[in-house]
């Protein structure tokens, strides 16, 4: 049966690189246009300040997403557990000599650039929730004791991450986990179960595993103008940068609330506020389908995959993206509560732009190699 | 082995395309779900307008709206537009004890600033601890950048507006005053409060600053020399019943009215109701004018004071004589007015009041004047005692309304602080009295002033016609004749009056140069004299032709008599008969 698939086996360098998913690369490079137009009007025209670094590094970045993609979605599958626990070290290594920065504990400075082991983790927990579901028996999916394995797997660098601290990606990575466990087709009594324990736990969460910062920025979340001048302050000033964008936006380089420092941090977290207030509306809403079409894109892909890890794999990463693109663009525009994720490729960072080009990579692999065949743990 | 991996090959194809698709056609929906609620996110903030946010047109109109800065409270303004009442923004000082290190020394040195304040009072408020103390407020620029100078971080500014009165003392009553919060507390301060509010173009009042200043200048003369309590000064115009000037005296310095006392802060020609005596007369003559089949030289027996039961009405110069109607009025008959009145009759006279206004309480722009006393119930002997001005009491506005009507055109000009075009024009043309009732009223006032008991009100070339009038305030029992209230009420010029003056005076004490006469004529008169002698001159109003004049009132020289019974000199042969029909 195996020798029927057209593509079951290895295929040439060349084969592969021309079966590259180019209509998402196209539609990646268009979102990243839109980060560096975006970032050179944060700067007020500077190139050198923001868009220039990020362009030299979305260039690499994209080398590197192809070189993931050419290789067999094999050794990923073998190099999942590997993977995560790097990612388990770095995270314990970042406690240890960890780089302190904005108030948390988050990046190893690798000298030519700052390694923030949160962005690895989330692709390792997907990989390895991926292989794992792959390799379990379908009959399992409504045992108890094959959760065990995927809530370690979530849980530790949950927890990690958590202590940095970074609730905001911990509670990411939890969302795209259990995002993962749903589709992968794990018992629906388990997800009924686990909503009952999170709202006897939320409580308990809320007043012992939080941080004053943290529960002030759900306070606000829920009235932000309760605190104008204060933790509102922000989500008020991006509202009022928005609005004043209007139907067709002031124009490229025209956004006097973003241009005048009414915003922080402008070029990373609301970089969404500044491009909406210059094109307003339309603009806007051209970014979102973007984000869409990359969704549904990945969709397709994992439609496509005949193995159960690139499936898991590509909606795993797209959950991932689309998690970020929607808490980052909800948070801005007041409808979720400020928690610092980026808008993935716009908003400027290096290991957020790698980490996000790395998953594409992935899932461009699991497309290349959507035929292949994978162990299985009732076959061997 | 080999169909074991089959199997679980077609069971892998089998998990992805069967259940499993149902969730994720789920998940699909739910983040297809949350982007379009993006979306419309997005939509709402960018393009629906935010009803919580006023529109860049609304404030460009606001702004468009007035050329001149406006800081809250709008401008009062005379009707010159002289500023009268403005609103400036001024720093107040407040401490927030709990930051204060050294109470002493702060005390200290807020004193060297503010000299004003008691020591104990400042140095109490510092220790208090309170996080919000008032130390003083409305400060000057100087005072302002000397206490910042101290630069202790205790001491704070708040940004506040405060009313200030150009003329200071001079509108006291007329505009009012605001409290400290700027809520109008009395005059038009308060009867415009919501208007003034809205911080929009200047309130223009009927006001003019120049009579205003004549006026008050000549009722303090008079309330001064005459050693008097206070007094009241008018000026109407009579064709459109604007007031020019509304003077009470004493008055007080509106930017400290809660220091002032009682007698100052008292407004007497809109609160102080008054029985008026012979003013009244006026209108219990033109009463009696109004009756059909009367003639001017009816004639009445004053030759002994009335007796109704205890109550006698006599006159001040008694005749002892029979007097034509001229001769009542020229020389103010209490016998003679109260059988003007008796011949009306009750109901007919207090009709009369009623329609003048005199038995209700008085509203018009800007004027809120109280309600009047009057006989309840109204026996006949009231209606003599009213006839002379007596049992019945107004304030000095009702009086002045009811002149204007008289005098005017013989129509309710509802006397008023803001301009006719801002007020309703509908209610003005009730006809109270005759055009023939009135042209008699002008000529009998003319002939008081020329001959009879006003005539120290007259001003050479002017035509002054007037009444003069002196009452006994009531006391606890009766009335006390060594306290009265001496008035004067004229109009000029006396055949086509353009203007009304009115001056009261309040318990006015006789003078060796008055041979002791406290009476209106003697008080009052030079008063309104004075007043329209300025008048003459800031209106540059032409004199009134000497012939014109004496044509008007000689007509009636035949018909009186001086109070010696002899008769007066004609200048010329213009017979009474011609308009005594």
């Amino acid at each position: 049966m195996v020798s029927f698939r057209a593509h079951g086996g290895r295929r040439s360098i060349g084969a592969r690189f021309i079966a590259l998913n180019w209509g998402l690369v196209i539609l990646i490079a268009a979102m990243a246009g839109i980060g560096f137009a975006a970032l050179y009007s944060a700067a007020s025209g500077d190139w050198s300040r923001w868009a220039g670094p990020q362009f030299m590094r979305f260039v690499p970045g994209l080398f590197i997403m192809i070189a993931i993609a050419m290789v067999d979605i094999k050794f990923w599958f073998f190099m999942a557990w590997p993977i995560w626990i790097g990612g388990i070290v770095l995270l314990v290594a970042v406690e240890v000599m960890g780089h302190i920065g904005m108030g948390a504990q988050r990046w190893i400075d690798l000298g030519f650039m700052k390694l923030q082991p949160s962005e690895l983790m989330k692709l390792a927990v997907v990989l390895a929730l991926a292989r794992y579901y792959h390799l379990l028996p379908k009959a399992q999916l409504g045992s108890f004791l094959s959760l065990g394995a995927p809530l370690l797997i979530i849980g530790l660098p949950v927890l990690l991450v958590m202590f940095q601290p970074d609730l905001g990606t911990s509670i990411m990575i939890v969302m795209a986990g259990v995002a993962m466990m749903f589709l992968a087709g794990v018992s629906i009594w388990f997800f009924a179960a686990g909503a009952g324990l999170a709202a006897v736990a939320a409580p308990l969460f809320w007043f012992f595993g939080m941080h004053d910062y943290q529960k002030r920025r759900v306070l606000t979340f829920f009235d932000p103008e309760s605190d104008p001048l204060g933790a509102g302050y922000h989500i008020t000033q991006s509202k009022i940068a928005i609005g004043s964008g209007g139907f067709g936006g002031k124009g490229y380089m025209e956004g006097s609330q973003s241009r005048l420092n009414f915003l922080p941090e402008k070029q990373t977290d609301f970089i969404f506020t500044l491009w909406a207030e210059e094109w307003g509306f339309v603009g806007g809403m051209a970014l979102l389908g973007v984000i869409a079409a990359i969704f549904v894109y990945g969709y397709w892909i994992a439609f496509h995959c005949r193995h159960k890890f690139g499936h898991l794999l590509s909606l795993g990463l797209m959950i991932n993206f689309a998690l970020y693109a929607f808490v980052n663009i909800g948070m801005v525009m007041g409808l979720l509560p400020v928690v610092g994720a980026p808008l993935p490729f716009v908003s400027y960072g290096g290991t957020s732009m790698l980490a996000v080009m790395i998953g594409f990579g992935l899932m461009m692999s699991a497309w290349v190699h959507r035929e292949r065949a994978l162990p299985r743990a009732d076959m061997d | 082995m080999s169909r074991l991996r089959r199997i679980s090959m077609e069971g892998d194809r089998a998990s992805v395309q069967g259940a499993v698709r149902g969730r994720l056609a789920f998940a699909m929906i739910v983040f297809l779900c949350l982007y379009a609620g993006m979306g419309l996110r997005l939509f709402a903030l960018t393009v629906l307008p935010d009803v919580s946010e006023p529109s860049v047109e609304i404030g460009r109109a606001d702004q468009g709206a007035s050329d001149a800065l406006h800081y809250g409270r709008a401008d009062i303004v005379d009707r010159n537009g002289i500023l009268l009442a403005t609103t400036l923004p001024v720093a107040s000082l407040y401490v927030d004890a709990a930051l204060v290190a050294s109470p002493d020394r702060l005390t200290r040195d807020l004193l060297a600033v503010f000299p004003d304040l008691s020591h104990d009072d400042v140095l109490a408020k510092l220790s208090s601890g309170k996080r919000f103390v008032w130390l003083k407020r409305g400060l000057t620029p100087a005072q302002h950048q000397a206490a910042n100078a101290i630069g202790d971080p205790a001491l704070r500014f708040q940004d506040e507006t405060r009313r200030f009165y150009p003329q200071g003392d001079l509108f006291a009553h007329a505009l009012g005053y605001v409290g400290v919060d700027g809520q109008g507390l009395e005059g038009l301060e308060r009867l415009e409060n919501s208007t003034l509010g809205l911080a929009g173009e200047p309130l223009v009042t009927t006001l003019d600053v120049r009579v205003q200043y004549a006026a008050k200048k000549a009722l303090r003369k008079a309330v001064t020399s005459f050693t008097a309590l206070g007094g009241v000064a008018m000026v109407a115009d009579v064709r459109s019943g604007e007031i020019l000037a509304a003077v009470s005296y004493p008055d007080f310095d509106p930017h400290f009215a809660a220091s002032a006392n009682r007698s100052q802060i008292f407004n007497r020609f809109a609160t102080g109701v008054y029985e008026m005596g012979s003013t009244f007369k006026i209108f219990s003559t033109a009463a009696y004018l109004e009756k059909d089949g009367i003639r001017l030289s009816d004639r009445f027996d004053a030759t002994k004071p009335i007796q109704k039961g205890r109550f006698q009405i006599r006159d001040y110069h008694a005749q002892k004589r029979v007097m034509t109607l001229p001769e009542v009025f020229m020389h103010s008959s209490n016998i003679g007015s109260a059988l003007m009145g008796e011949a009306v009759g009750t109901q007919a006279l207090r009709e009369f009041y009623r329609n003048l206004g005199f038995l209700n309480d008085y509203k018009a722009a800007g004027i809120d004047a109280a309600q009047g006393l009057y006989p309840d119930p109204w026996r006949d002997l009231s209606t003599l005692t009213v006839s002379y001005g007596h049992g019945l009491a107004v304030t000095p506005v009702h009086l002045m309304n009811g002149f204007v009507t008289l005098v005017g055109d013989g129509t309710d000009k509802h006397i008023r602080l803001r301009p006719l075009e801002d007020t309703h024009k509908d209610s003005i043309d009730v006809r109270v009295v005759d055009e023939k009732t009135v042209d008699r009223m002008r000529r009998l006032l003319r002939l008081t002033v020329a001959k009879g008991t006003g005539s120290k009100a007259d001003v050479t070339g002017y035509a002054v016609g007037g009444k003069t009038g002196t009452a006994e305030k009531s006391a606890v029992r009766g009335y006390d004749r060594s306290r009265k209230l001496s008035s004067f009420i004229a109009a000029f010029p006396a055949h086509d009056p353009r203007y009304a003056v009115l001056v009261i005076v309040d318990e006015p004490n006789g003078r060796k140069d008055t041979y002791g006469y406290a009476t209106g004529g003697w008080v009052a008169a030079p008063a309104v004299g004075e007043i329209i002698t300025a008048m003459t001159s800031i209106y540059s109003l032409p004199p009134v032709d000497d012939a014109v004049d004496a044509a008007f009132y000689e007509p009636l020289l035949p018909l009186v008599r001086d109070e010696k019974g002899m008769p007066y000199h004609q200048t010329n042969n213009t017979t009474f008969v011609e308009f005594d029909q």
